[in-house]
């Protein structure tokens, strides 16, 4: 059986890791240090996330490529495939495509083409209104998130990253109905490990958290409880 | 010196990385004329199968790389790497493998999620002298495809159905699991392979996660 994959996310702007509250300082350095650490604390994978005032992204992952053992994946603005192109030859693993990129087909069909469907996932943000799960579009109108996700599996994203707002009713309403897509859907966490382990239970292949106080190891420790199966 | 086959679309930084770290040497080489002049050939990847094929056989690797192997020269395949060595593929089924391992690839599922990205226990089925133990670990796996188990494979995991992990035919090794994106576990056998191809390592130059 596969291990449920746990993944912290550490935002990034311009080459440097944007601290949070409470985050100590511990002499980590940059994003290969903060990467490491995490690798060490039980991390599956990293996930990166641009915020905007960015730039100059290939040196920080060639930097991190070369230093980690486990693999990482960055949520950024991709502009072209180009663009996509130099993170993914300085040693990125997987891009997430922001939705409105994949809304332009030719980007998410062309990075297909080029680098494979396991190297691309595709960011969805899933907001409940009315009673429906609809994602908004950008120059678009909103879509029923599950019609969405289809369609984006059907475009050839190799895996959904999704994220719900509220988190509350997203497991049984969502997560479970997204969970029969072909290709897997890692939920995103807002860091409630209650909530996160129903996603799991509802057939998320994996949370991602936002890395914090709580480690991998301790994720995993309070996943284990619910029967879910994680890498030791 | 281990060379480490160079296409356009794949990243070698990894890989570099980690060999880098245990202390072995490793170059790039494009074409087969700038290969290290012995040591290991690594031919490594994760994406589309054409396209790595098409610039093999541009680079003019595809038709050196099965006579280096002939000539007794160690070629370690890892992911697509494997894939390219095997006989076929159904991912491209009118071009035929280098055939340095034996055995077709194809593709996972149907009842699984594909593809496969994540961490997998490895199940060993026959033991090899020169290989190190290596039930119950835990390796990193990002593919749509998979070379199916042979009574020669050295060892399998399961995603929907048995797949080769690694597979050994004289000096040509085929790994599926990205052994460098593989935590502590990876690395070692990463280590114990490239030795058992014959390199050695000097001492480490530089740290990293381990």
């Amino acid at each position: 059986m596969d291990a449920k994959r746990i993944i912290p996310v550490l935002q990034i702007r311009a080459g440097q890791v944007v601290e949070w509250p409470g985050s100590a300082p511990s002499g980590a350095g940059g994003p290969a240090g903060w990467a490491c650490r995490l690798e060490r604390e039980g991390a599956d994978g990293i996930l990166f996330q641009e915020l905007p005032g960015g730039g100059g992204r290939a040196a920080w992952i060639r930097e991190v490529a070369g230093a980690l053992s486990i693999p990482f994946a960055l949520e950024a603005p991709f502009r072209d495939l180009a663009d996509l192109a130099e993170a993914m030859e300085a040693g990125l693993d997987k891009a997430v495509l922001a939705a409105p990129a994949a809304a332009e087909d030719p980007l998410l069909a062309a990075a297909v083409r080029t680098f494979g469907r396991p190297r691309l996932s595709v960011a969805v943000d899933a907001v409940l209104e009315a009673g429906s799960w609809r994602v908004a579009l950008a120059g678009g109108e909103g879509r029923d998130a599950l019609a969405w996700m289809a369609e984006l599996e059907q475009r050839g994203a190799g895996e959904i990253l999704l994220r719900a707002t509220p988190e509350a009713e997203a497991a049984a309403e969502l997560v479970q109905p997204g969970a029969r897509l072909a290709v897997p859907v890692v939920f995103r966490s807002a860091g409630d490990r209650a909530l996160a382990a129903e996603a799991l239970l509802h057939g998320a292949e994996g949370v991602a958290f936002p890395a914090g106080a709580d480690t991998s190891d301790s994720w995993k420790a309070a996943l284990g409880v619910h029967g879910l199966a994680v890498r030791q | 010196m281990i060379t480490l086959i160079h296409c356009d679309t794949e990243s070698l930084t990894s890989l570099e990385g980690a060999v880098g770290r245990m202390g072995f040497g490793s170059c790039r080489a494009v074409r087969p004329d700038q290969a290290a002049p012995s040591g290991p050939i690594i031919l490594t990847g994760a994406g589309p199968l054409d396209s790595a094929c098409a610039q093999l056989k541009a680079s003019g690797w595809w038709r050196e790389l099965p006579q280096l192997a002939a000539n007794g020269r160690p070629v370690l395949g890892i992911n697509l790497g494997l894939h390219l060595l095997a006989e076929g593929s159904e991912e491209s089924p009118r071009s035929a493998g280098l055939g340095l391992i034996p055995g077709i690839v194809r593709r996972l599922g149907p009842g699984v999620k594909v593809p496969h990205w994540g961490w997998s226990p490895v199940r060993q089925l026959r033991d090899h002298p020169l290989f190190p133990e290596i039930r119950g670990g835990w390796l990193f796996f990002a593919h749509c495809h998979a070379l199916e188990p042979s009574t020669e494979t050295l060892s399998i995991a399961v995603h929907g159905r048995p797949f080769s992990v690694m597979e050994c035919r004289g000096r040509a090794v085929g790994i599926q699991a990205h052994l460098e994106k593989s935590g502590s576990f990876g690395l070692a056998l990463l280590e114990k392979t490239l030795t058992v191809l014959g390199e050695q390592p000097a001492p480490a130059s530089t740290t990293g996660c381990n």
